[in-house]
Order: C-alpha cells, then structure tokens, then sequence
C-alpha cells in the first residue's frame, strides 16, 4: 500500500517519503529518499529517525504525539543540507490510520524556489546593510554640519528649505521644525539677500560668493558673506542649493574701528608734524643765536698763537668756550654741559653772561671764579645738570720768554702741555663738577709754558672717543700719545692732527659726543 | 555516570550578525568574507566532551529575522539552549538581543540562554561601546541576565569559549538521567 502511495505522490508531486513507527525507527523508506539525502543505499534496513533527521532531535515528543495519531502533522519549514549541491526541503510528519503506530514523513524538495528566495533575500540584505551604512554616514555629515559655527542650510529649486545646521538655527532664531519645509522668505524678513543669483545659478550652476547686509533673527543687522553652490539631483533636472553664511559682522566693526584708528592717527601724525617743524624752527633759531655766542675770531697777541676746533654732535653742542684778553693776561674758560639742544642753547647763554660779565680780577683768581659759578648755579639748578668746566688765566710779562697758566677744574679732562720737544704731560688738579655740591672748593693750579709749548684745554668727545672693538682713547697714556705723535710745527696743523688722529681711531664708528679741542702755542 | 547527550541549539539574532560564521569558525575552524545570507534553517552537528559526557551539539543556524521576516517559532521548539548573536558595529542588531531573548524563553522558559556579541575585530576594546556592554547594568539589562561573550569568527577570539558556554550551561540546567 505504501509503495503505491510513494508512487502516487513522487509522480505527482516530486517528492519523498519514509514511514516510521513508535521506535522511531524508518521502517521502510524509498531509496531515492536515502540518495537525495546523501546517505549511502541500505535500502532495506531499518534506520534510526534522529539519524536520518538529526533535525527532529529535541521535538522527538511531538513526532511520538503523531505517530499516536494524538495530533496530525508537524512540519519542519525550509531545512537546507549541503549533499553534492544544496538543497532545501519541507519535513513533515504526518499522522497515519488511528492504532496503526506509524506515521507517513514526507520530505518535500523546495530547493529551486529556496534558492530563488535566497537570491531575493540576498540582495534585500544588501541593500539594507548599504542603506545601514549610508544611514551612518549621512549621520556622520549630519553631526559635521552641526559641528560647523557658521550657518549653513539648503533649499530646493522652489525656495522650500530641505535642511539646515544648528548654526542657521539660531542665526534665523526659529528651531528645525520651523524651518525644514518652509520657503526662506517666511522663515527670515527680507531675505532676499539669501536668494540673489539663484536664478542665475539654476540656469548656468557653479559656486556664487557675495557680500551683504542681512538683519538676522532677532532684528540685528549682519554683515555677512555668503557662499553658494549649486548641486542637481541625479535626475540632473531637481537641484539643491546649499549656502553657507560667514558673519562678518564683528570683522566690519573692527575695519571701522581700525579704519577711525587711522585717521585719528593720520591727524596726530600731521600735529605731531607740525609740532616737530615748530621745534625745528626754534631749534634753528636757538642755533643761529648759539652761533653769535660761540667765539669764532680769538684775540690777537706777539707772544702767542690761539686755535680751536669745535665739532658739535647736533645741531646745537653742549660745548663752550670764551678767551677774554686783558692787559697782561688772556682770560680762559672752557665748559661741557650734559645734553644738546636747545637746554644748551639756554645753558650756553648763561654762560656766555657768566663769562661776559665777570670781573677781569676774578679771572686770576680762578677758584673764586669758579666757586661762585658753583653756587650761583647749584642754588638754580632745579633740572639737576651739571657740567665740568677750567677757568683761568694765561698771565704773561713782555719781558718773559715764560708765561704762566693759572686755572682752576671743575671735573674737566685735564689740560695738556705740548712741549717743544714733543713730550707731553697732564696739568694740575682735579675737583668736583658744576652744580653738584654748595660751597665747593677748587683748587689753584700755576703752570709754566715756555717758548714752544702748546697748551690744549678740550672736552670729554677726544678721551670718550670708541672703537668699534669697544676700546676707548681714555683719560691717561694713549691721549698723550695722540699728541705726541700730532705735534707739528704750527698750532693750527698740531690741532689737525690730533683730530686726524682721533677720527682715525674711532675709524667706522659714529662721533657719540661734541668735541672741543682749545690750543694756545706759547712763541 | 559518564553519558551521551544530544542537545539542540538555536543561533538567533539579525541578519548579517554572523551566525552562521561563528557556526563555520566553531566547527570547521574556517571563515570567509563574503557574505551569503541563510535562509530557512541549517544544522550542523558538533560532537564534544565535557568532562566525561559526550556531546552532540545540534546547531540550528536560523536565517536571520527582522520585523518583515520574523523567525517561525517552530524552529525554537526542542532546544536546549540559544545563543543570540549581535553586532557589536550595529546598534540594532544589540537593541534586538532582547526581542530574541524574550522569544526563545516564551517557547522555552528553560532555555540555556548565552548572547555573542560578535565582530569584535572592527572596534576598539577601549570604544565607549564595548566598555558600557562589558558592565553589569547591560547585561542585567536582559531578561535571565545572560553571560555575554565578545566575540570575533574572522580571528576566533572566544568563538570556542562562547560555544563551550552554551554546552555547559545546558549541562548544568539538565536534569540527571
């Protein structure tokens, strides 16, 4: 009976089948069954269930419920097994006659519409783990867009806004809801600025950048640049427009600001100008009124030479000087204020008064001289300037080849004696400067000049003289060497010399103080 | 008494987790990169030996299921045991470890339950992920509060142990026969 039904059902409907009884045994079973599943023929014997189906291990109870005929039939839906190929089949278990202990398995192939279902599910897969991906990327620019301070959004070709950014949020002080779906003209107030060239941009594409004038959200007005840039769909007939907005605004402030700067500076720049040519012009007066004081003509005398060269370092030196001559003497002042300018245009007229006015018996009596200048000048000097100064006389007797220099030295470089024979020595003492101190004794100093001697007062620009190296002429040996080595037959070619020598010495580097140099050539 | 145990186990999870090449690393020790998606169910046979048992793991490796094609609960029927599969790159696929959860105990209540969070190679062990679902609060989180295993069928990494799991919770919750 069965093996009709098995033929039965095999020609009909292409499948297979096996009978089982309470054993869980395969009673009998067709051997095309054995071979479709790839096992070996032993067509014949008895197999166990699990062994043929290992697929019913764990519902072996509700196979047992079957073969009782308590239920009808338990399937097992789509088993896939790899044999030579795959294949796919339905397991059934069906029920067989009341009392009879056995159930009827039919194992329906499925495997060309499995495969086929495996085919679409395959490709559906695909496209869900594509669309995954493209979900997380679309987050990833989404959360880049976010990230963006300056305000993007984007529109279709209708004006109606796709999608925008936190930063365009706030920017147009509405929230997403407000803003995605809605043409641009309802989401911000003359926003007309936003659309300019877009027709332009929907006919030719490509990237526009302009600069406008926009009051945002909340009424503020902006200075903003935007930038716009035209995408199709891939139907290359829908296009987007994306515009990123870059505020400008506070920049514009600060260009004003900066540009209010200028001109507030143009302005002091042109006052400062016309302050600097006013103080020019004084300078120049001052000049002009210093050079009527600095003694340019020196007396003439039988029994000496005088000469002097005097380089100021500005346009108006601290430097000073005054030969006065007097029956049987020629009275001597040098001096050196600290500074330049027009303060030593002032300074150089008082001493020039000092000089001026001074009594001739005060001219041999040096210390007197220059204790009274001392006090006269300390109790006045409220700018704390203080200067060193000689002041003296050089006394001789027409019946003398000698003649006698009588001075006195406020912290002054020491006066130099020139000998005939081109020896040179320092003279005389030392104190302090002018100004410093109330009451200030100077001492007398007397030196000797005899016929042929050179007498140099000068001031501190000769031994203050530098090198590039550093090294300095100085106060002691080298400055006697220069005179030595400069000691020429006249006193106007002995002054060149030293000069000579001192503009040698200080080679490439630039003269950093006036320099006076006195000289007096005893005959 | 040393025995032979026979025991059935689900593979659950979303499609394109890994399932079935946990199930080809585990008992064939091979892996590939493409993926070919299951349809239906497949049963691979693993014999193993727990101490002095013998046993036949019967791995039912189900298509993977999402709500338009949810997993037929006749496939649950009869098993020992489950393990859930999730991707560990793929929040819903770990969102869906309770639905599968819930699932195999509704049919099976005393189903060993296990859950494999699988592709352990494509992260970091240091990624805020795999630190929040290593802790307590994730995996009480499920209903059992099932041991969850990180794995990865491209390298092995705790395939063996995963599967290992399985066997003995199912071992442990068997009674004696």
């Amino acid at each position: 009976m069965e093996k009709g039904l098995n033929n039965i059902i095999s020609s009909r409907f292409g499948i297979f089948y096996a009978v089982t009884g309470t054993s869980l045994m395969v009673k009998f079973h067709d051997t095309r069954l054995i071979e479709y599943l790839g096992y070996a023929d032993e067509s014949g014997k008895d197999m166990p269930l699990q062994e043929l189906f290992p697929e019913i291990i764990g519902i072996e109870k509700d196979i047992m419920e079957v073969i009782r005929g308590e239920r009808d039939s338990i399937t097992i839906k789509r088993i896939n097994r790899t044999v030579t190929g795959e294949i796919y089949f339905n397991l059934h278990f069906f029920s067989g006659a009341l009392g009879t202990g056995y159930s009827y398995i039919v194992v329906e192939d499925i495997t060309e519409s499995s495969m086929s279902f495996r085919e679409a599910q395959q490709k559906r897969n695909e496209v869900i783990i594509k669309n995954l991906e493209l979900v997380k990327r679309e987050e990833f620019v989404s959360t880049i867009l976010e990230t963006i301070p300056a305000p993007i959004f984007y529109r279709d070709s209708s004006g109606r806004c796709l999608g925008c950014n936190k930063a365009f949020e706030e920017f147009v002080a509405k929230n997403k809801d407000e803003i995605i779906g809605r043409d641009i003209s309802l989401i911000l107030k003359n926003s007309s600025e936003l659309l300019r060239f877009d027709d332009e941009m929907k006919k030719y594409g490509g990237i526009k950048r302009y600069e406008s004038g926009i009051a945002d959200g909340y009424g503020k007005e902006r200075h903003l640049i935007i930038n716009k840039s035209l995408f199709f769909g891939p139907d290359q007939k829908s296009s987007v427009i994306v515009s990123a907005i870059v505020d400008i605004t506070e920049r514009k402030r600060m260009e004003e600001q900066l540009k209010f700067t200028m001109n507030e500076l143009e302005l002091s720049e042109k006052n400062l100008s016309d302050k600097i040519r006013i103080m020019e012009n004084n300078l120049l007066i001052a000049r002009r009124a210093v050079d009527t004081l600095i003694q340019k003509e020196f007396p003439e005398s039988d029994k000496f030479d005088i000469d002097c060269r005097y380089l100021p370092l500005e346009q108006i030196g601290g430097d000073f000087y005054s030969i006065i001559p007097f029956d049987g003497f020629m009275g001597v002042f040098v001096c050196d204020i600290t500074g330049h300018g027009v303060a030593s245009a002032l300074f150089l007229s008082l001493m020039k008064y000092f000089t001026d006015k001074i009594k001739p018996d005060l001219w041999i009596n040096p210390s007197e001289y220059l204790s009274i200048i001392n006090r006269e000048y300390f109790r006045g000097n409220s700018m704390f300037y203080f200067f060193s100064a000689i002041a003296g006389a050089i006394i001789y007797d027409n019946n003398s080849s000698t003649m006698e220099f009588r001075f006195a030295n406020g912290g002054h470089p020491h006066p130099v004696i020139l000998k005939k024979s081109g020896e040179a020595f320092f003279c005389g003492g030392n104190d302090a400067v002018i100004g410093l101190f109330d009451e200030q004794k100077f001492e007398e100093n007397r030196i000797c000049i005899e016929s042929g001697d050179m007498l140099f007062l000068y001031t501190d620009g000769i031994p203050s003289t530098y090198r590039e190296d550093g090294s300095i002429i100085g106060f002691d040996e080298p400055l006697l060497d220069i005179f030595r080595k400069s000691r020429r037959e006249n006193l106007r070619e002995t002054i060149n010399a030293v000069i000579n020598e001192v503009e040698i010495y200080r080679g490439e580097k630039k003269q950093e103080d006036d320099i006076l140099l006195l000289g007096f050539y005893c005959k | 008494m040393p025995g032979d145990y026979k025991w059935k186990v689900v593979m659950l999870g979303d499609f394109a987790v890994g399932k079935t090449s946990l199930v080809r690393r585990f008992v064939y020790d091979e892996f590939s990169d493409s993926y070919l998606t299951t349809v239906g169910v497949k049963v691979t046979k693993k014999d193993l030996s727990i101490e002095q048992d013998n046993v036949s793991l019967l791995l039912w490796d189900i298509a993977g299921s999402d709500r338009f094609s949810p997993v037929t609960p006749e496939y649950l029927r009869g098993a020992s045991g489950a393990i859930i599969v999730a991707d560990i790159t793929r929040g819903s696929s770990v969102d869906s470890i309770r639905t599968h959860v819930d699932m195999i105990l509704s049919i099976n209540p005393s189903a060993g339950i296990v859950v494999a969070l699988n592709k352990l190679d494509l992260v970091k062990k240091s990624d805020e992920r795999v630190v929040y679902m290593k802790s307590d609060d994730f995996r009480n989180s499920f209903n059992g509060s099932p041991v969850i295993h990180f794995t990865s069928a491209r390298s092995g990494e705790n395939v063996e142990e995963l599967f290992l799991s399985i066997a003995d919770k199912i071992r442990k919750a068997a009674p004696d026969e």
